[in-house]
C-alpha cells in the first residue's frame, strides 16, 4: 500500500475508534497493518480516543466576536501599502530586489569611484558578492511568506554573521591596488573626517532599502525579526553604496568608514526589534 | 477560497467560520492562555488575507492555513523566548478544561492523557494535532511543518506511543 493510499484512510479509521470500535475490527486492523502512527493510537483504545478529544475539549465561544476584530484588521488594509504587500511573493522580491540594487547602482552610475577604471575586475566581483549576498539573503528571509515551511531558528543569526563577514572581507585583504592618488587619500588628520563622512553616507544610501523592506514585508503583527533582518540588509547596501563611491583603499578606512555602516543598523534591528516585539497594532484587544 | 481571492468579502466570513475554531484549539492547547490563542489567530487570518495573491486556485486551503498557524506559533514562542507550556492556574485567563463525563477511571485517564500531551515534545504534538484532531493527511501535516512524510509519520508513531505509555502508567 502507498503512502498516498494510508493516508487517505486515517479519517475513517480515527472516526471508528471515537466510536469504540476495537483494534480487532477487520477495517481498523487492515489499516493499522500499514499505519505505524495508527497502530500506536489503536493499541490505547477507546480510551484513548476519547481522552485525547477531552483534551482538546477546551474552546472558547467567542469566535464569532474575534471575527469582527479580524474583518475590522482587514478593513483597515486598504492604500498603496496595503496594495504592495498582498502583491505575489515573486513580485513582492522582484520589486525589492529592484530597490535594493537602485543604491549601488545609482551611485555607480552619477557618482562612482574615480577609481574604477585601475580597480581589479576579480577583486571587485569579491568585494561586491560577499556585501551582496547576505543583504540578498536578508530580504529573501524577511520576504519569504508564513504559508512556507518555518526555517530554521538558527537563520538570522547566520544571515548577520555573514553580512558581518562580509563587510570585514574588504578589510581584512591586501589593498586591492595602489593605482590611482585618490585611493591613497584618508591618512593623517583626512583620516577621521574621510571615515565620518563615508560611514554617514553610508547610513544615508541604506535607508531606503530599510523603508522599502518594511513596506513589503507581511509582518505578522511584531516588528521583531523582520526588522532586524531587514536593517541587517540595509546596512550591508548601505556600505555597497559607499563603496562604489569611495576610492579609498586602505583597511583603516573600509573598517572604520565603510564596515561600520553595518553597526548602527544592526544596533537599530535589534532595539527597536525588542521593543516592537512585545507590542503590536494588528493584535487582538 | 477562490472566492474570497476574486474578492468576495462575504467568503472570508465563511473561511473564518469553518477553519477558525480548529485554529483556535490548536492555538490553545500550546498556549493556554485565550487571549494570546485568539491574537494568534487573528493574525492567521490577517496574513491569510495578506497572502490571497499568493494562493494557487485549486490548492488545498487547510495546509496552507495551518502552516501559517504553526508558523506564527513559533515566532510567538520565539519572541517570548520560551517552549509552550500551560499554566494551570485558572485564574489567569487559562481555558477552563471541560470535565470529562463517565466512569472515574476514564477521567483519572483523561487527565493523564491531557498531561501528557503537553509533555509531548512539540513537533510530535503538532503532528498529533494535526493528524487526530485536524484529520490532515501525513502529506498534508509534512507540508505544513516542513518535513518529510517519513519523519512525520514516525513522530506521529512515537508521539502516540508515549501518550499511550503514559496513560497506563499514570504519566
Amino acid at each position: 500500500m502507498d503512502n498516498q493510499l494510508v493516508d487517505t484512510a486515517c479519517q475513517p479509521v480515527h472516526a471508528a475508534l471515537r466510536q469504540g470500535t476495537p483494534a480487532t475490527d477487520p477495517v481498523v486492523a487492515q489499516h493499522v497493518a500499514h499505519c505505524p502512527a495508527c497502530a500506536a493510537l489503536a493499541e490505547g483504545g477507546p480510551t484513548m480516543a476519547h481522552g485525547l478529544d477531552e483534551a482538546a475539549a477546551a474552546v472558547s465561544p467567542e469566535l464569532e466576536a474575534l471575527l469582527g476584530a479580524v474583518e475590522a484588521s482587514v478593513e483597515r488594509e486598504r492604500g498603496p501599502v496595503a496594495w504592495l504587500r498582498s502583491r505575489p511573493t515573486p513580485v513582492r522580491m522582484l520589486l525589492t530586489g529592484v530597490v535594493a540594487l537602485a543604491v549601488p547602482l545609482l551611485v555607480a552610475l552619477v557618482w562612482r569611484r574615480v577609481d574604477l577604471s585601475v580597480y581589479p575586475l576579480d577583486r571587485l566581483a569579491v568585494d561586491l558578492v560577499v556585501m551582496l549576498v547576505p543583504a540578498a539573503l536578508a530580504l529573501w528571509v524577511v520576504l519569504r511568506p508564513l504559508f512556507r515551511p518555518g526555517l530554521p531558528r538558527w537563520t538570522d543569526g547566520a544571515v548577520l554573521a555573514l553580512a558581518v563577514l562580509g563587510v570585514l572581507v574588504g578589510p581584512a585583504l591586501t589593498p586591492a591596488h595602489h593605482a590611482h592618488p585618490a585611493s591613497l587619500l584618508g591618512t593623517g588628520d583626512q583620516f577621521v573626517p574621510r571615515a565620518v563622512a563615508c560611514f554617514l553616507t553610508g547610513l544615508v544610501l541604506g535607508i531606503p532599502v530599510l523603508l522599502w523592506s518594511l513596506i513589503v514585508l507581511r509582518r505578522s503583527g511584531r516588528w521583531g525579526l523582520p526588522l532586524r533582518l531587514s536593517a541587517v540588509a540595509a546596512g550591508a547596501l548601505g556600505t555597497v553604496g559607499v563603496f562604489m563611491h569611495c576610492p579609498l583603499v586602505t583597511p583603516e578606512h573600509l573598517l572604520a568608514g565603510h564596515a561600520t555602516v553595518l553597526v548602527p543598523f544592526i544596533v537599530l534591528g535589534l532595539v527597536a526589534g525588542f521593543g516592537f516585539g512585545r507590542r503590536s497594532p494588528d493584535s487582538a484587544p | 477560497m477562490a472566492a474570497f481571492v476574486g474578492g468576495d468579502r462575504a467568503a472570508f466570513g465563511e473561511l473564518f467560520r469553518r477553519y477558525a475554531p480548529r485554529l483556535q484549539r490548536l492555538m490553545q492547547r500550546d498556549l493556554g492562555r485565550v487571549e494570546d490563542a485568539h491574537d494568534l489567530v487573528q493574525q492567521t487570518f490577517l496574513q491569510l488575507h495578506r497572502a490571497r495573491n499568493d494562493f494557487r486556485i485549486g490548492a488545498k486551503l487547510r495546509p496552507w492555513l495551518f502552516t501559517i498557524a504553526l508558523n506564527l506559533k513559533r515566532q510567538h514562542f520565539r519572541r517570548q523566548g520560551r517552549r509552550p507550556v500551560t499554566s494551570l492556574d485558572a485564574d489567569d485567563g487559562v481555558a477552563e478544561p471541560v470535565a470529562p463525563v463517565g466512569n472515574p477511571e476514564a477521567r483519572v485517564g483523561d487527565v493523564q492523557l491531557r498531561a501528557a500531551l503537553l509533555k509531548l515534545p512539540e513537533a510530535q504534538r503538532e503532528v498529533i494535532m494535526l493528524h487526530w484532531f485536524e484529520g490532515l493527511t501525513f502529506r498534508e501535516i509534512a507540508a505544513a511543518v516542513g518535513a518529510s512524510q517519513p519523519a512525520v509519520k514516525v513522530r506521529a508513531h512515537r508521539g502516540y506511543t508515549k501518550l499511550r505509555a503514559a496513560m497506563g502508567s499514570g504519566v
